[in-house]
């Protein structure tokens, strides 16, 4: 609307430059749609058509089978028969996606939060500034710098050696934990979000402090004067915040497939995502080595509409998210945006 | 305070009997060895304390885990009895059945997944976080044996009657420096040609058998004529699907070596780019794509697509394990067709050789690593476990079991398959009817070369370090896939990526060595003069004198 | 007028109380954000074994990235993806964010909506590389359709990076922060600016550009960190190749600790990787300052 004027927009040219503009903007909305469409239509091929028919668009015989088959429950001694993604039926990976991005919401949300209030409310300035530093240095920094002693530090929490030290001479260990094959792996590093706080602060910074002075007259405790006066009206940056951080927690690759890589039964779906397209294709067998469940799920045909399958169903509880989040998530853009 | 204190030492006393009873009865129990009759009749809760030696059991390999969810059954147990599930019902009787025959042992069926791509760490994280199971598949030998990923088995092996039966190849894989750190599973293979025998009929290629297919002493030259002859682009087929693994073969039927000894002495190994046929292993990939046009390419398709390729019918030929031919000839039989005969359509040949006769056949089985961690009784019972599992009562039971549900479903058992590659010797016979009747003849000529197939002594015996096979084998398939991609002179090519080798892979070793170098030059030497001595003539003696000379001083 | 109630009296009170807020995040930070960082310093001057005690090897880990040939073929592709992605669809979303405004606001809300409908990141990834596939790809498909030559895509290695990218440019759409910040300039800049009779891309280079100014500042920064350190899109779609054409720092540093438990090396890396991107920001904040006064100079 402000760059061409109400009142112009009767004359021809600029008719049909601002046709020109939306048949543009319809044309990138459409091309972005495709490959949604492309992974849905190609999910519901059979397998003889996605090698002899590759580029139908729309599906001559639909077919739920390739759903069907990562569904499956199989006995893991693997008969070809009875066969899932590989040990693990469908809904356990997707079980596994939702506890992860929702035990992520849980613990960044409210830690990140609350320091943000602090920093922003509550302490004194000369305080808050050093604690403002502390808290987005590490955006500065890239991440993957830690990724080995993160890995260190998690397989003998809290000591980032490669071995825990001894008791000051003694033959005792210190105690430790693994990390390493647990959800707490994923989510203690995540506990903490310097971007989100960003957003929390921002927000805080606009609102008057008489209203905490407010509150404190009343009676409120601290905590209440969060949850019940400050939360309510963040509603939009909570929105904000939690819709980036669950498709984020739920997106996330790296993290889950280094911690959880020996565990199955744990992967979250972007991990089975990305090890069923490599067994697909890259993979190649050493010598002789060739897993069972592998075995089994070649017999069964899986081709590009089972992994096509898989992502539809990668995508969905996102697209849930964006659904229920959307009004919220208008509203909040225009108000933790620019404080960034 | 003497209140304080005769509270004290009633709670001490109280405590100390109370530990002393379980003492007592500890002692009853365990400590001693019980034979199974003896363990029967204990009562049950003393059943549960004298299992004190767990071993567990990789689900995957010799075991069996209870469905996941129970569906519209009471229990997972109950779907599996009522559902007809006789594998995991037998992995559950197996489980019982070592048991009692080991009173002190508990299995315990767990998942581990030991095929990921970073085997290495995710063996190094399992095993720190105490997560391993007792024994799984041996990989990136013999890298990790030298960092004690595995427990040394050597006692065990000597004292096994079957110690013998095992592959040659096997056993020099995860023998180091004389002690044994691997046994072989029961499953004999190797890399051999997977090929379509309508289509070696309609081109005229015909076996010493009379049957469509390659002679089984075909070289490198008649692989690259064949995939040409039945190359047809208009039907949309192709001799061969070749990722950047595939195109090794030449190389191989050579008997080429990637890494030859350092002839400064500077280190151990450098990479082999002196070799003139190095450099046309690379042209003759290069131009089966470009002149020949008999492959379909692509770096992204590994093993499965290659497999996708050939069985949804634009591939002729391409690389396999033997294992896979067989069994899918058995459970698969209309895999390439509705109306087609899966043993009369896909062939089995074992490899190309050499212009000079080398036999690249490198039969070998799944090697298996004990976890080092484990107690002495740990490591026992997993020894006999797998004893169990590769042909004696686990193993029979389970091929007893799948007879009887081949023939109440009407299908062909697995048990031929299971036969014709066991390494081992079973305890008992299960077979009806003759091989022969079963598989056709160039998968049993085939699987005959294997067992009499001879592997080359490796440097790892001789103390010699060899470079972290992984990494190795990536280095060299990122040469070929840039000598397929690019248009690069080849000769750039090699001299680049031999550098990037060298200062990756081969910084190590040194003049220390060269009397191993040298033991390990002979022995092989030795090899080939016994073994293949048209290529000792031809080939070796020449290339010894060039190429696998060690510096003196 | 209501009594204070004790315990929201005093100094002490309200600092205690903004402690414990905080503790949790600042323990979160310590130990997971700054420790590790810290610690890496450690881990590239040693070397790792998987039985044995770490051993202290000096400055070999750094001399053994110096001398790799690969260190180098991983930085120049990481710096062409950079370059590439930031060269071509960074700027993207700004305009289509500018024209987007353009809209009648009923229009801009089902665009959005539409634009933003989500696919998951494994999964995208993966629908492209099957676009790519060079028989059943949809890509090879139009090509053949529209009787083109067929391309090599992710197996051409001159041509592997740029597929890396080309999505980012097929699916264009706007940025949701940019938006947001268009939303807050005042539309009287516009109309003061219709009254001089300023044309369109005057108004643009004159009025939403430089209001626009900071956030592009934060988002190129934002941008060049996440593009040198990109990982997952390689590692999926060409798993470095073909050879080493799509072998990102990022990639090798993962390859070295993960495939050969090379444990300082790989941190060795790490820190080299650290320096350039620090290198390059400070360099991007020195002739791209988020100054909001300073007006850009005419091109």
């Amino acid at each position: 609307m402000p760059l061409i004027t109400q009142v112009g927009r009767k004359r021809f040219k600029v008719r049909l430059l601002l046709v020109a503009i939306a048949s543009f903007l319809w044309l990138g909305v459409l091309l972005h749609l495709f490959p949604v469409a492309w992974m849905i239509s190609a999910s519901m091929k059979p397998t003889t058509e996605i090698f002899n028919e590759p580029f139908r668009i729309m599906p001559k015989e639909p077919t739920f089978s390739s759903y069907k088959l990562l569904a499956t429950t199989i006995n893991p001694a693997g008969q070809a028969l009875n066969v899932d993604v590989f040990r693990y039926p469908l809904f356990v990976y997707l079980a596994n996606s939702l506890k992860i991005a929702f035990m992520t919401v849980l613990i960044q949300l409210p830690i990140t939060a609350m320091a943000a209030y602090a920093v922003s409310k509550l302490h004194s300035k000369r305080t808050a500034r050093w604690l403002f530093f502390f808290f987005m240095g590490t955006l500065m920094i890239p991440g993957q710098i830690a990724i080995v002693p993160r890995f260190l530090l998690l397989s003998h929490f809290p000591w980032p050696t490669r071995h825990v030290p001894n008791f000051p001479f003694t033959d005792y260990l210190m105690p430790s934990f693994s990390f390493i094959g647990t959800y707490w792996g994923v989510l203690l590093p995540a506990a903490f979000n310097a971007f989100n706080f960003l957003l929390f602060k921002g927000f805080f910074d606009t609102l008057p402090t008489e209203l905490i002075e407010a509150a404190r007259m009343d009676g409120a405790s601290e905590l209440m004067t969060l949850r019940s006066i400050m939360l309510p009206l963040a509603r939009p940056v909570v929105a904000v915040t939690g819709y980036f951080t669950f498709t984020g927690a739920w997106n996330d690759f790296l993290g889950p497939w280094i911690i959880l890589m020996s565990e199955q039964g744990k992967w979250p779906l972007s991990v089975a995502m990305y090890k069923l397209q490599w067994v697909l294709t890259n993979w190649q067998p050493s010598q002789g080595a060739m897993d069972p469940a592998v075995q089994a799920l070649i017999s069964s045909g899986v081709g590009y509409n089972a992994l096509m399958a898989l992502a539809v169903v990668e995508s969905i509880p996102i697209f849930i998210a964006f659904m229920i989040f959307r009004e919220q998530l208008m509203k909040g853009i225009q108000i933790a945006g620019l404080k960034g | 305070m003497t209140v304080r204190r005769t509270i004290f030492f009633c709670l001490l006393s109280l405590l100390t009997v109370s530990c002393s009873r379980n003492a007592i009865l500890d002692q009853m129990v365990a400590g001693k060895k019980l034979k199974p009759q003896e363990y029967a009749v204990l009562p049950e809760n003393d059943k549960v304390r004298y299992k004190d030696v767990i071993l567990r059991v990789p689900a995957q390999w010799g075991g069996a885990i209870l469905p996941f969810d129970k569906g519209p059954y009471e229990s997972p147990i109950d779907k599996t009895v009522h559902g007809g599930d006789l594998q995991t019902l037998m992995g559950l009787y197996n489980q019982s059945l070592f048991e009692l025959q080991n009173p002190r042992v508990k299995v315990e069926y767990i998942n581990f997944d030991m095929w990921t791509d970073n085997f290495r760490s995710a063996l190094a994280v399992a095993l720190s976080a105490k997560k391993a199971p007792a024994y799984y598949i041996a990989r990136d030998l013999p890298l990790t044996i030298e960092q004690g990923m595995y427990a040394d088995i050597t006692e065990l092996m000597k004292k096994w009657d079957q110690f013998k039966m095992q592959p040659e190849g096997s056993i020099r894989e995860g023998t180091v420096n004389g002690h044994i750190y691997t046994i072989a599973a029961n499953e004999l293979g190797a890399t051999v040609i997977r090929y379509r025998k309508d289509w070696f009929r309609e081109a005229g290629i015909f076996n010493e058998f009379g049957e469509p297919g390659p002679r089984s002493d075909w070289t490198w030259d008649d692989y690259r004529e064949y995939a040409k002859r039945i190359t047809n682009v208009a039907k949309n087929r192709h001799g061969t699907a070749a990722d950047d693994a595939g195109s090794l073969f030449y190389t191989e039927s050579n008997g080429l070596d990637f890494y030859i000894p350092d002839p400064t002495g500077q280190h151990d190994w450098i990479f082999n780019d002196k070799d003139p046929r190095m450099l046309d292993a690379l042209k003759s990939v290069r131009e089966m794509i470009n002149n020949d046009k008999s492959v379909t390419y692509s770096t992204t398709m590994g093993w499965y697509e290659r497999h996708n390729e050939f069985d949804s019918g634009r591939v002729g030929m391409i690389s396999s394990f033997s294992p896979h031919i067989a069994r899918d000839s058995i459970t698969s039989p209309t895999k390439m067709g509705k109306d087609t005969v899966y043993r009369d359509t896909v062939g089995m040949a074992p490899p190309p050789r050499g212009k000079n006769g080398y036999i690249p056949l490198h039969p070998i089985t799944n090697p298996i690593g004990f976890d080092p961690t484990l107690s002495k009784e740990q490591l026992e019972a997993a020894f006999e476990w797998c004893k169990s599992w590769f042909y004696g009562d686990n193993f029979l039971n389970r091929m007893r079991s799948a007879v009887l549900e081949a023939k109440l479903k009407g299908q062909q058992s697995e048990v031929y398959v299971e036969y014709l590659i066991l390494p081992y010797t079973p305890k008992e016979n299960l077979l009806d009817k003759p091989m022969e009747a079963v598989f056709p003849k160039d998968y049993l000529s085939t699987y005959k070369a294997l067992r009499e197939a001879h592997s080359p002594p490796l440097p790892r015996q001789f103390g010699l370090r060899e470079p972290a096979p992984a990494e190795f084998s990536k280095a060299v398939h990122a040469l070929f896939a840039d000598a397929i991609t690019t248009q690069t002179d080849v000769k750039e090519l090699l001299a680049k990526h031999a550098n990037l080798i060298n200062t990756n892979i081969f910084r190590f070793g040194g003049k220390e060595n060269r009397d191993k170098m040298r033991l390990y030059i002979q022995e092989r030497t030795d090899f080939y003069k016994k073994y293949q001595p048209t290529f000792y003539e031809k080939d070796w003696k020449h290339r010894i004198e060039t190429y696998y000379k060690v510096a003196t001083n | 007028m209501p009594e204070p109630t004790p315990k929201t009296q005093g100094i002490g009170y309200k600092t205690l109380m903004a402690w414990l807020f905080t503790a949790p995040g600042l323990i979160a930070q310590l130990v997971f954000g700054w420790l590790p960082v810290l610690f890496s310093f450690v881990v590239s001057f040693q070397k790792y074994y998987f039985i044995k005690e770490p051993e202290f090897v000096g400055a070999k880990n750094f001399q053994d990235v110096a001398i790799d040939p690969l260190v180098i073929t991983a930085f120049k592709n990481t710096l062409y993806f950079a370059s590439l992605s930031i060269g071509l669809t960074f700027l993207l979303p700004i305009f289509v964010s500018i024209l987007l405004m353009e809209m009648s606001r009923r229009t801009i809300r089902i665009m959005m909506i539409l634009w933003f409908v989500p696919v998951a990141s494994t999964a995208g990834i993966t629908i492209w590389k099957y676009m790519y596939h060079p028989n059943l790809g949809l890509m090879n498909g139009i090509l053949r359709g529209l009787g083109l030559h067929e391309l090599k895509w992710l197996d051409d290695p001159n041509l592997a990076m740029f597929s890396l990218i080309l999505p980012g440019i097929i699916l264009f759409g706007p940025g949701l922060i940019y938006i947001a910040a268009l939303q807050n300039v005042p539309e009287e800049l516009y109309e003061a600016a219709e009254m001089e009779g300023a044309s369109m891309l005057r108004k643009i280079w004159f009025i939403t550009l430089p209001r626009l100014r900071p956030i592009i500042a934060m988002m190129l920064l934002f941008s060049i960190i996440g593009s040198m350190q990109v990982f997952e899109l390689p590692f999926i779609m060409t798993g470095g190749g073909p050879g080493y054409a799509t072998t990102t720092v990022v990639m090798y540093i993962y390859s070295l600790a993960f495939g050969g438990y090379n444990l300082g090396k790989a941190t060795a890396l790490a820190i080299v990787l650290f320096g350039v991107i620090m290198a390059l920001v400070l360099i991007q904040r020195r002739f791209f300052p988020e100054n909001i006064d300073e007006t850009p100079k005419r091109a």
